[in-house]
């Protein structure tokens, strides 16, 4: 038997691509959002009522990805914003979005003087944290319907993300959620992640969404 | 189940490996970190299932699991992390420079010849 030393990282293909995503986006300005949370948690729904307000003032294009179905692309569509639908299935039934998908996404989307760039990734807490890319903000989603112990449960996707949006506020009269530990939860993997208390039902907490997504467009 | 384009990645690699070119692969020496997302056995599994027919076939993976540590960036104290609780044992601070756990990386591998 003879040893060979090899030495790469795993993700170093991955990796690259998200790097000449990272470096397009960069140079044509546009801010690119990872949307990452476990399923049903609100993705799609926020993304409805956040993107005709950002779209207002500067283009917007989604990538929706989902193991199956264009469901959600309808409804972006339906806002009246271009979007590619990624179905993972074609890719090996993937639980999660890779840089290579969303390089490929970008031909079939109008690049030119794109400002704002959604990549709602699989419905899933633990793959999509591991890839990159090459996103310039990640944002995670978490109902408070989910219960108090998510982000313990799955810390390094809550620990990735640069803001927390805990959505269905409208939702806590009728749980029996304990808040206070939840955002303790969320305090114990990553200290200094921004949390907005949100809803996409009534529209509470957008306006600081998109607040906060403006003010971090510009870093 | 990201295990198996992880799993995929590490075996086209090894096929293209120009120092391995033309040599069976008996054993794949990883490094995992405690932080990755990366079950072991998952990958193992799917590693094997993926291997079938090339010349990684019946390679064993040997994954050495990385230990996740920090530094406190408050109080400069170093410790483990054993749960997922990502604050100071020290002085209770949140702000800390993670030096290890994050690791998925492709060590070396025994060829048969």
């Amino acid at each position: 038997m003879a040893q060979v030393k090899v030495l790469e990282k795993v993700l170093d293909a991955n990796d690259k691509i998200a790097a000449d995503n990272r470096r397009l986006f960069r140079e044509r300005g546009i801010v690119a959002v990872n949307l990452m949370s476990g399923p049903g948690a609100g993705k799609t729904s926020l993304l409805e009522r956040v993107l005709p307000r950002l779209a207002a003032r500067a283009p917007v294009a989604v990538i929706e990805g989902d193991i199956a179905t264009t469901a959600d692309a309808e409804r972006i569509a339906a806002v009246g914003v271009p979007v590619v639908q990624i179905n993972t299935d074609k890719l090996g039934g993937a639980c999660h979005l890779e840089a290579l998908a969303i390089q490929t996404a970008l031909a079939d989307l109008p690049v030119q003087g794109l400002r704002w760039l959604f990549v709602e990734n699989v419905g899933n807490l633990v793959c999509p944290a591991e890839f990159d890319l090459g996103e310039t903000l990640r944002v995670g989603v978490l109902s408070v319907a989910e219960g108090e112990d998510k982000p313990i449960k799955y810390p390094l996707l809550f620990r990735q993300i640069h803001l927390l949006l805990l959505n269905k506020v409208d939702l806590l009269p009728h749980l029996r959620l304990d808040l206070d530990r939840l955002l303790e939860n969320v305090r114990r993997v990553n200290a200094e992640l921004p949390v907005v208390r949100c809803s996409a039902a009534t529209g509470e907490g957008l306006d600081e969404f998109v607040a906060w997504l403006e003010r971090h467009a510009e870093a | 189940m990201h295990e198996a384009s992880i799993a995929a990645g590490i075996i086209d690699r090894l096929l293209e490996h120009p120092q391995l070119a033309g040599r069976r692969i008996r054993v794949v020496r990883l490094k995992v970190g405690r932080l990755s997302t990366v079950v072991p056995e998952n990958l193992e599994f799917v590693f094997g299932a993926i291997a079938a027919g090339t010349r990684v076939e019946g390679a064993r993976l040997e994954i050495e699991v990385v230990p996740a540590r920090a530094v406190c960036l408050a109080c400069g104290h170093a410790f483990e992390i054993e749960d997922p609780i990502f604050l100071c044992p020290a002085c209770a601070a949140g702000r800390l420079r993670l030096e290890s756990g994050r690791e998925l990386s492709l060590e070396s591998v025994e060829t048969e010849d």
